[in-house]
């Protein structure tokens, strides 16, 4: 299974950078490496990861979000964050989360990080606690990007628990990209992830992605500072999910 | 009725000797109990001959006893009803008064969280006249329901009561079976989709009881995943079960290598469609 998709997600892979390379070619001139500017592959960072997205450098931003799960009809996890990230130099984040379940436990998650913008690239460092059932646990996530060209950026992820000594950090690397109106994005956690977005009109960009074993559709609706994105799936167990995002701030 | 009328006669002569036939054991109890409810601690008689339980006590981790009153008993294959509050659990669960539902002189506060770690949020001990430990459990806060008033219900009176794998939610939809056979005895029937277990696990080191009932017999997989729908574990490729059942994570099943809160995840498909349903459980390799 995990074989059979990593083939397709190459061969569509290799289809897509093909096309983003000729959209780039007819498309205007680009400043998609200027650091800070939500245009170029750095849109592809965070419009294509609802997960561990960004906004543009430029200055203070707010989150909020909000998931939930078929299969878990009374569980709901809310999400709020906030930071500071310039242009270049240094930022701070902070996200809270909690996870709402039906039968009364709930889960809780901060996580509370520094940002370093310089160069071609961006730096995040994370500290994070998370508590359930009278357990808790302490993790770190460390994320680096560089800018490659002016389409695509490059990094990895790495994650480590202190507590858990058994096992090895993970280390997922991803590369993103952007070539005219087409976003990309690949990762590699234990199998191939993909996601591809268009972007028909300037602030507003459909996506699919293929993750967990299921396809998923969203949009990211961008007017002026406040950008709203949406996602929805139906995973073989999880059942239909949906996620939503909305942020104000950053650099517009 | 000529039975019935022996097995009556060797209750009463059972309960002035004082002699003791029979296996009683902690059957199923409520140490987490819905407002109004109070707790309370079912008695079953899994032997075959009627059982005296006056002068018994009950105790808890404090050692001290609560001896139950004069005239308590139960049959064979019966239920006894220890209850802190005996009027608001027959309330609650509509119970006639052919179930015995009996008061001791005091109640043994159940604690709901463990003592420290590793230590057992409570015990409950059956002691017989003599003081002797006829039957005890010694639970711990996760193998309890988060939700009051659902009771820890002994998979089968046989079962040792010292093991996680013995114990389980109730699948009743009222929570709890007071009184009568436990939910996760019974076998077969079908009825609301129910996927319910321990908010914790550490499958290498214990098992972890998950109890399921489904809307019919069917294909029934089981898989861990992330909170992102990413695969953890395959735990149960798609195989033929019964309606209602249980299932063990034990040491011969994978698990994730990484702590953390994953899903548990069911899907099941058959005669009657397909159901899909998860529950968060935190995972400690």
């Amino acid at each position: 299974m995990g074989r059979a998709v990593s083939r397709a997600g190459i061969l569509a892979g290799g289809t897509l950078a093909i096309a983003m390379a000729a959209g780039a070619e007819a498309g205007a001139p680009e400043k998609s490496a200027d650091i800070g500017v939500d245009r170029g592959a750095w849109a592809a960072c965070d419009r294509l990861d609802v997960e561990h997205g960004f906004p543009a450098a430029g200055g203070l931003w707010f989150e909020t979000g909000l998931r939930s799960w078929e299969a878990l009809p009374e569980a709901v996890e809310a999400r709020l964050g906030a930071g500071i990230e310039p242009r270049r130099g240094a930022g701070v984040r902070a996200v809270w989360s909690t996870l709402t379940i039906g039968e009364g436990e709930t889960l809780r998650d901060a996580e509370i990080g520094g940002v370093l913008r310089v160069g071609g690239g961006r730096v995040e460092v994370d500290l994070a606690d998370t508590r359930f059932a009278g357990r808790s646990l302490r993790r770190a996530r460390a994320r680096a990007l560089v800018v490659l060209d002016r389409h695509w950026i490059a990094g990895a992820t790495v994650d480590v628990i202190p507590e858990a000594t058994n096992w090895a950090p993970e280390v997922v690397p991803e590369v993103r990209g952007r070539g005219g109106p087409w976003l990309l994005a690949a990762t590699i956690h234990e199998h191939l992830e993909l996601a591809v977005g268009l972007e028909p009109r300037p602030g507003f960009t459909a996506l699919v992605r293929y993750q967990g074993g299921a396809p998923t559709a969203g949009v990211v609706l961008c007017l002026g500072a406040l950008q709203f994105q949406a996602e929805a799936s139906d995973h073989p167990y999880l059942g239909r999910t949906a996620k939503v995002r909305l942020r104000w701030g950053g650099a517009r | 009725m000529r039975a019935r009328c022996a097995g009556m006669l060797a209750f009463i002569v059972l309960s002035w000797t004082g002699e003791v036939l029979g296996a009683p054991v902690v059957n199923e109890f409520v140490g987490r109990p819905a407002a109004g409810e109070g707790e309370w601690i079912e008695i079953a008689n899994a032997g075959s001959a009627p059982l005296s339980l006056a002068g018994w006590s009950i105790r808890d981790a404090t050692g001290r006893g609560h001896r139950l009153p004069p005239g308590t008993g139960v049959e064979p294959g019966g239920f006894l009803v220890l209850a802190a509050r005996p009027e608001s659990l027959r309330v609650r669960y509509h119970l006639p008064d052919s179930i015995a539902v009996v008061s001791p002189e005091g109640w043994p506060v159940l604690n709901d969280h463990d003592a420290g770690p590793g230590l057992p949020a409570d015990v409950i001990v059956l002691a017989d006249l003599a003081g002797a430990t006829r039957d005890s459990v010694a639970y711990f806060e996760t193998w309890l329901s988060p939700s009051p008033g659902r009771s820890l219900e002994r998979v089968d009176p046989g079962a040792p009561g010292d093991r996680p794998a013995s114990w389980g939610w109730s699948l009743d939809p009222s929570g709890a079976t007071p009184g009568r056979g436990n939910s996760l005895s019974g076998g077969g029937t079908a009825g609301d989709l129910v996927w319910m277990g321990p908010a914790e696990v550490s499958p290498r080191r214990d098992s972890g009881v998950f109890h399921y009932q489904l809307p019919g017999p069917g294909l029934l997989g089981i898989r861990l995943l992330d909170a992102n729908g990413r695969e953890v574990a395959v735990l149960q490729e798609p195989e033929e079960s019964p309606a209602r059942g249980r299932w063990v994570w034990g040491p011969g099943l994978a698990g994730p290598s990484r702590p953390g809160l994953y899903l548990l995840c069911l899907r099941w498909e058959g005669r009657e469609g397909r159901v899909r349903r998860c529950r968060p459980v935190w995972v400690e390799p």
